[in-house]
């Protein structure tokens, strides 16, 4: 079922949790609501549930207006951060009580209930009490209870956050499959980009109640729109240089604290809207950044720290107050305090302005 | 460091753990004293020396003239064949079990209506202040309070009321209906200790568990049968035992309304033994009332722990929740 919100803003008293908000979610899609605590992402999955009433603005569920209607009868399975699992009841009688408060007759109760557990692997569990099994166990029964009602939407309120880190892996990739293999539309709420960039067809990156971009994760990752989704959207983060353009004849420079560079044709292009003098952020991921020797069109820097992660090595530089991190093999051998120069993937630089943080790509 | 030496030349390994625990023990004892020490005094002092002086006394004759004549088991013999006391037995039982019923009962009623289902907070804060209002008055002014409210006269709160809504003539309630006015000035007090509890019990079940129960389909009846009392139940397992024995207790407020009458018909077992000692002076036989009461009382209180189970109230006492 599509799901469509439309102008849809939230109140706490005088605190704007959520801000004419927009978004339209097709049919099966797997959509991620990302940002930082407190950015109104929970506060709109709630109203998607019908917990919440938006103080204005509309819910659309397929051609029906669900905003005025009950939790109860927008038929929307959800699942909770802590699971929500009632301790008194078994296994069997959590997943059964969608059911039961419908009122269903028990043989059929018990057919589907033992249906759902067969499909999570929980056959074996249905006779014992949430605490007596594992945290990877508990998800998957809160999952089997908001599926097991045969939802047209499904809402995952950071599911996977009291996950250990391997079991979190495993289960990114299940629910993923799970999605798709139901094809139900569903809304993920989570803070780790990680997490949305790997599970979900298309993310609606929140900040303080504002919607900042909804695009698919490429496009979110290749194209931020503005300064703060190219920071949260990526890990390592994105570094920041700040500088400022000039343009000296045909060509276009940015110049920072210790250094200049040359803009490439295409850049140039990208960002043409840059007047000369302009003062502009530079951002550049940490993948696109190379440790070199002393030429044209690098950065001198000096080498902070070194973080090993394994498979490559973390090289944080300073350059002058700013901090960056770049990217550099394995093998490589560098020490702290040592003199590096910085080359830069110049057609993967992202400007921002200076004072609004939006993207200056000309496209965007 | 002495102690470590000593441990490690044991030579078996479950012996040094017993001894272990044991030396723990007693310094934990020992540790603990100065905390517990000054309630334990007042306990022995207030509670365990009059209970001792008590039992003593049921078996003398005292009387106005105070002298400890002891006369065997004459008090229980005499308490067997009273009818007085077998009407306070009934009376008590009347008593506690209908105004148990209004402590806990009307107590988690509020609890909800004041926690669940008044959304805003400050709300059900005031509404709850006002119900505990009784308790922060003297036991004296609220029994007045009810003496006015009841007043036999036209200008009684409540005939006035009657008169005003339904042209009724003035009655005597204390007169008419002792028990029921008892029980409810009782009730109207005790249930805001269960308020209090069962409020703070509610208030800390995460908010999950009722978005889960609603996104599921649940109404307020199904979220307060299916969410709300399975947690609770031993918050009102408690209320219960608690309640249960200061009812049992308890005589002051009847004393001050209805002083038991009219015709001992609202006299329960505590206030027929206040009677006996304090009223006819009947100071031995008054304590051989009491005595039944407090056996009564222990053995109330070892059966519902038992039922209950006294460890796993006190474990289990606080809302668990996984994750």
């Amino acid at each position: 079922m599509r799901v469509i919100l439309r102008d849809i803003t939230k109140k706490f008293g005088t605190f704007v949790a959520v801000d004419n908000l927009n978004l339209n979610i097709h049919d099966g899609e797997f959509v991620a609501l990302l940002g930082p605590s407190g950015c109104g992402k929970s506060t709109t999955l709630l109203m998607l549930a019908g917990i919440y009433k938006p103080d204005k603005g509309k819910i659309i569920f397929g051609n029906k207006n669900v905003t005025h209607e009950l939790p109860k009868d927008r038929n929307v399975g959800m699942c909770f951060q802590n699971y929500a699992l009632y301790p008194h009841m078994t296994v069997f009688e959590n997943i059964a009580f969608p059911l039961k408060l419908r009122k269903m007759p028990r043989d059929i109760i018990e057919k589907k209930v033992n249906q759902i557990a067969r499909k999570f692997h929980l056959d074996s569990l249905l006779n014992r009490r949430p605490s007596e099994i594992s945290g990877g166990q508990q998800q998957r029964v809160a999952l089997a209870r908001a599926l097991v009602k045969e939802p047209k939407i499904l809402l995952l309120d950071e599911p996977l956050s009291n996950l250990d880190s391997g079991l979190r892996i495993s289960m990114r990739a299940e629910i993923k499959k799970l999605q798709k293999d139901l094809g139900i539309t569903t809304v993920f709420v989570t803070h780790d980009q990680t997490e949305a960039l790997s599970m979900c067809d298309k993310i609606a990156v929140m900040n303080k109640g504002t919607l900042q971009d909804f695009d698919t994760p490429e496009k979110l990752y290749s194209q931020p729109k503005n300064q703060f989704i190219a920071e949260f959207i990526g890990n390592p983060p994105m570094n920041f240089l700040d500088v400022v353009c000039i343009r000296e004849g045909d060509k276009v420079y940015l110049k920072g604290t210790s250094f200049k560079i040359e803009l490439p044709e295409r850049a140039k292009r990208e960002f043409a809207q840059i007047q000369n003098g302009e003062k502009v952020i530079l951002g550049i991921r940490p993948e696109n950044l190379k440790l070199t020797s002393e030429g044209q069109n690098t950065v001198k820097g000096e080498i902070y720290v070194v973080e090993p992660l394994g498979r490559d090595k973390l090289v944080n530089v300073k350059i002058g107050t700013n901090r960056i991190k770049v990217i550099a093999p394995q093998d490589y051998n560098g020490n702290m305090g040592e003199n590096v120069f910085v080359r830069l993937d110049m057609d993967k630089i992202h400007l921002f302005s200076s004072e609004d943080g939006n993207s200056l790509r000309m496209s965007a | 460091m002495e102690q470590y030496v000593q441990e490690k030349s044991l030579p078996v390994a479950y012996p040094k753990e017993a001894a272990e625990t044991h030396v723990k023990r007693k310094s934990s004892f020992i540790a603990a004293l100065p905390f517990i020490g000054p309630f334990l005094i007042l306990i022995v002092l207030f509670y365990l020396v009059p209970v001792v002086l008590t039992i003593v006394m049921s078996f003398t004759g005292m009387d106005f003239t105070l002298e400890w004549k002891f006369v065997g088991l004459k008090n229980y013999i005499k308490l067997c064949q009273d009818k007085s006391a077998g009407i306070a037995a009934l009376n008590t039982l009347k008593y506690v079990a209908s105004t148990l019923l209004i402590n806990v009962g009307f107590g988690f009623l509020l609890a909800i209506t004041t926690t669940y289902f008044t959304k805003k907070q400050n709300t059900g804060l005031l509404f709850q202040t006002i119900w505990m209002l009784p308790r922060m008055t003297p036991a004296v002014i609220y029994a007045l309070l009810w003496l006015w409210f009841l007043d036999p006269t036209e200008y009684g709160m409540l005939n006035a009321f009657f008169g005003k809504l339904f042209n009724a003539p003035p009655r005597d309630w204390i007169l008419t209906s002792p028990m029921p006015v008892v029980i409810i000035a009782n009730g109207l007090i005790g249930a805001s200790l269960g308020m209090v509890v069962f409020s703070a019990a509610i208030k800390s079940i995460p908010e999950s568990y009722f978005h889960a129960a609603s996104v599921d389909g649940a109404t307020d009846w199904d979220i307060i049968r299916y969410v709300i009392i399975p947690f609770l139940k031993w918050p009102i397992m408690f209320m219960t035992i608690w309640q249960t024995l200061s009812l049992l207790t308890s005589y002051e407020y009847i004393l001050l309304i209805t002083d038991g009458g009219p015709l001992n018909k609202s006299e329960v077992w505590a206030l027929y033994s206040y009677h006996k000692a304090f009223g006819s002076y009947e100071f031995g036989y008054g304590a051989a009332i009491s005595v039944v009461l407090v056996i009564i009382a222990v053995i109330i209180a070892l059966v519902m722990l038992k039922v209950f189970g006294y460890d796993a109230m006190m474990n289990r006492g606080k809302t668990k929740v996984q994750g």
